[in-house]
């Protein structure tokens, strides 16, 4: 078979047009008349690059040059006989397996974010050593410390009553040896708010106690919502999630850059969101249970809900999708729901 | 696009005088849309290995389909070679991120390291960039210095805060020219003189669009939220929210348009390879948007699917090149 090419001889821009034979023996036969060049290499000599859409093909001349010829079915069959060089392009352009595609792709995606990331993270979680975890909680809670939270204005005794209702709480239950240390800051920025460390320091608001009216029974679902991140090592698992999560967007979607980076922050955000509202149902039940436990009254969570969702503005069905933590709406009815 | 004026004899040596040639792009929406997808399930079956093969497949497919003056580019990065980048990338990132979620105080220790490191990856990924680019065979290469490079992208940002950002045009100047004057194409240098004037114009204007359009647009949502004022219509405010992100992304869209046409046509009319070619860019800011706008619409419509025609869209626009020989 006889075919136009274009020849580049090594060392230079130089473009010659070429006439290549290749013959069935599996020769490949460059001559550029007006130059006296005739280059004879066997198939094995020659380095070439694997078929891709319908672009040129390349073909290294050991050494001696670059050739690169139209991608015909004729030049495609020659080149791929031995070395396979067809194979990807052949996969990539077969109708049923980018029909396949279509299908899997969306469907592997949805199992990946959904079972295998979240199952990676529990086990993630399982293997953070106890001094690490002591060290991030430390560290985090001196740097709110320095930046958001202040010392508290309630009353010492006041909050000594609280710390000794907790412990005795707690004498109550089956838990992890973990130390859940109640702790109490004044804080503007946070508002009414609660929060666990992974190591169990427990923080709560002054605003927060203000707006449950220092009802114990509320302020205990509370606080067994917070311990029960801490049970279930939520602060690891979601570090593992959103790691993993930011990686696998990257590298299956990363190659095509511009635009897609808002696309790609966008859909990160609503993954993470998703993991985050997993952990805080997780969170919910255990202190369901614990309640149930301790022989209390669901309803005091609930009611520490409602307190909440009404300092919050009326949330939409959309924001399911945009904030890291469930409805209020569906919070409440799943307490209420235990009775 | 703008086709070749000369006749597409790939032999550009027997041409004596100076000519014109536009930039021509083969890739077909189609066969690119099956090669990525196939790409995609092999990546995520692979967990991300295959993903290393995928990105020397598509910027394969994107560099051989560009075509100037009959040859067409090459890609020639190596998947092993990117395999282990990403190997490494995945170590540090998992490193700084894990490292920072656990400690603030390692976080802030790292982001100054990571900080002082950036001029270096900067060189880095611009060199291997380059020298995985050929044309006809000839591979491009980039020559900055990290010392240069650190005042480029250190040194002078850090400066330019002290004057208020008043010298950051001119910042974002000296940065360009460090990156256009370093490449070479096998052993010419390419020259560029570059205009400190034009990039306060295009900085300046693109400031004045994004302030502008966002007061103009806060004001009238500002406006028909006053209206609303009862707690029912409160349950509006996280749509209001979304609109507020959309006309955020418009705004950016805009005012960064704004910049990258002007800048980038200044870029290319102002720098040459030296005696091989000169370049001529006249992208307009409304093809600009239109161009970005409706990539950004038709990936939302199709949620995504219609991701991988971006690259083919963004393909060479309003560009030609005057070659000399």
């Amino acid at each position: 078979m006889k075919i136009q090419g274009q020849f580049y001889p090594e060392g230079g821009s130089q473009c010659l047009l070429a006439e290549v034979t290749f013959s069935q023996s599996g020769a490949l036969l460059l001559t550029v008349t007006e130059q006296n060049i005739s280059i004879q290499l066997s198939r094995d000599e020659l380095q070439i690059k694997d078929k891709l859409g319908s672009i040129p093909r390349e073909i290294m001349l050991s050494g001696q040059g670059l050739l690169s010829v139209d991608s015909t079915p004729e030049t495609d069959l020659w080149l791929g006989a031995e070395k396979k060089s067809n194979r990807l392009a052949n996969i990539e352009s077969n109708r049923s397996m980018v029909l396949l595609s279509l299908i899997l792709v969306p469907a592997f995606l949805y199992a990946f974010f959904k079972y295998m990331i979240p199952g990676f993270a529990v086990h993630f979680s399982e293997y953070v050593p106890e001094y690490a975890v002591k060290i991030a909680s430390e560290h985090t809670l001196y740097s709110l410390d320095k930046t958001l939270l202040n010392e508290s204005e309630v009353d010492a005794q006041l909050q000594q009553t609280y710390k000794d209702n907790w412990q005795d709480t707690l004498s109550q239950l089956t838990l992890n040896d973990a130390h859940y240390n109640l702790n109490f800051r004044e804080s503007d920025k946070m508002g009414a708010n609660a929060f666990a460390l992974p190591d169990g320091t427990v923080v709560v608001t002054d605003a927060l106690l203000t707006l449950i009216d220092n009802n114990e029974d509320l302020l205990q679902a509370i606080l067994l919502h917070e311990i029960g991140h801490v049970e279930n090592k939520h602060s690891m698992r979601l570090i593992a999630e959103t790691l993993a999560t930011s990686l696998a967007i990257d590298y299956f979607f990363g190659d095509l850059g511009g635009m897609i980076e808002v696309f790609a922050g966008l859909s990160n955000t609503i993954v993470q969101n998703q993991f985050s509202q997993k952990l805080e149902w997780e969170a919910d039940n255990f202190a369901l249970e614990q309640l149930q436990t301790l022989g209390l009254d669901p309803e005091s969570f609930a009611k520490a809900m409602e307190k909440l969702a009404a300092t919050l503005p009326q949330e939409s069905k959309l924001d399911a999708l945009m904030q890291s933590h469930p409805l209020m709406k569906e919070r409440i009815e799943n307490a209420r729901g235990r009775k | 696009m703008e086709n070749t004026e000369t006749s597409v004899t790939p032999s550009v040596d027997n041409y004596s005088t100076t000519h014109i040639s536009g930039v021509k792009f083969h890739g077909q929406a189609g066969e690119f849309f099956s090669i990525w997808i196939v790409n995609l399930l092999l990546s995520i079956v692979t967990l991300g290995i295959y993903s290393a093969w995928a990105k020397v497949r598509t910027n394969r497919y994107f560099y051989s389909n560009t075509e100037i003056d009959g040859h067409r580019f090459s890609y020639l990065g190596d998947p092993i070679q990117i395999l282990k980048g990403r190997i490494i990338g995945v170590i540090l990132f998992g490193a700084y991120f894990l490292a920072s979620a656990f400690s603030p105080i390692a976080a802030l220790v790292i982001m100054l390291l990571l900080l002082a490191a950036t001029p270096f990856l900067i060189c880095l990924s611009i060199r291997f960039k380059m020298r995985m680019t050929a044309y006809r065979n000839v591979r491009f290469n980039f020559n900055g210095s990290y010392g240069e490079a650190f005042v480029m992208f250190i040194v002078l940002p850090i400066a330019s805060i002290f004057t208020l950002y008043l010298i950051m045009p001119w910042v974002l100047k000296k940065m360009d020219e460090f990156i256009y004057s370093n490449v070479t194409f096998g052993d010419k240098k390419v020259q560029s003189e570059l205009k400190t004037g034009e990039y306060y114009i295009a900085s300046l204007g693109a400031f004045f669009i994004g302030v502008v359009l966002f007061a103009v647009a806060m004001f009238a949502i500002g406006g028909s939220l006053a209206v609303l004022t009862d707690p029912e219509a409160m349950a509006q405010m996280s749509y209001s929210l979304i609109i507020m992100m959309v006309v955020y992304v418009l705004v950016i869209l805009l005012a960064s348009s704004f910049y990258t046409a002007r800048i980038r046509n200044h870029i290319f009319n102002h720098s040459q390879i030296e005696q091989v070619a000169s370049f001529q860019s006249n992208l307009t800011f409304g093809q600009l948007v239109w161009l970005r706008l409706s990539n950004f619409i038709a990936m939302v419509c199709t949620l995504g699917f219609a991701m991988p025609c971006h690259g083919l869209m963004c393909a060479p626009h309003a560009f030609m090149l005057k070659l000399h020989r």
